[in-house]
């Protein structure tokens, strides 16, 4: 049987010290000795964890991850973290315009990157995004504010009908109770609709070996 | 996404990977999801590559 390409990603969010990061990354490989080729993975420690992380997973099939990406290359910017940096620990996926980067305490806006992505930050870092909170949004029935996976999506570069980066767009869903099938296909063709309007509906389509959105 | 629902949400056409939260920091858990991404295959290619593969 012919599987899609599918990318499964342990974002860690504030979780784990180098250490017991490391401990994880071991177990993991004694777990999981083989895995079907059309099947890749990622993990997203915290920003301290990944050179030790990524040390360890550098000749697996397991990427490096990155939890936030800061849209400029370089500069007066306390605490951020550009892509050039994390591409020089190996790190090969950024999640952006994540929901809870989003909320009050930090606070990332809708469109924090910047439109124009030769001013922004090294194309090969792919951007994931997480559109989960969606349908959380809407079955709350408020309406209000932004929403959450739309604000991923209006963080990514290009311009509508135009190619972008690679992006690999895949998410969780942040309700458990909510976590079915359909609400996951939902979730997914509502986050596919965002970005068939801003790149295209060829680049946001299921494909039959992998993703077209890369 | 956690074990439970894994197996289910793969099962789907429109569903090509998951960002996996909480589930992900216990390493047996994630390896689940991983093993339910790949329709419950263990066989594959190898995670760790073979000498020769290394270049």
């Amino acid at each position: 049987m012919a599987f899609r390409t599918r990318l499964v990603v342990a974002n860690w969010k504030m979780n784990k010290t180098p250490r017991e990061a490391a401990d994880w990354a071991g177990e993991l490989l004694t777990l999981l000795p083989d895995l079907p080729a059309a099947v890749e993975l990622a993990v997203a420690p915290a920003f301290p964890a990944l050179e030790r992380v990524g040390r360890m997973l550098q000749p697996t099939r397991v990427a490096l991850a990155a939890q936030d990406v800061f849209t400029e290359p370089k500069g007066a910017f306390t605490g951020e973290v550009s892509a050039a940096m994390l591409e020089d620990l190996g790190v090969t996926f950024g999640i952006v315009g994540h929901s809870e980067r989003r909320r009050e305490r930090i606070g990332d806006r809708d469109g924090v990157l910047p439109e124009d992505e030769a001013s922004r930050r090294q194309p090969d870092l792919a951007d994931l995004l997480r559109g989960g909170d969606a349908r959380r949004t809407r079955l709350r029935g408020d309406g209000a504010g932004p929403d959450p996976a739309a604000g991923g999506a209006r963080s990514l570069p290009g311009a509508p009908g135009r190619p972008g980066p690679r992006v690999r767009a895949r998410l969780g869903h942040r309700n458990r109770a909510l976590g079915d099938a359909a609400d996951g296909e939902e979730a997914h063709r509502f986050l596919r609709g965002l970005l068939s309007e801003r790149y295209g509906t060829e680049r946001a389509r299921p494909s039959g070996s992998s993703m077209a959105v890369r | 996404m956690t074990p439970a629902n894994g197996a289910d949400l793969f099962r789907s056409p429109e569903i090509d990977g998951g960002l996996v939260g909480g589930a992900s920091l216990v390493a047996k858990d994630f390896a689940a999801i991983a093993t339910a991404a790949g329709g419950g295959l263990t066989a594959g290619s190898a995670i760790l590559p073979r000498p020769l593969d290394r270049d």
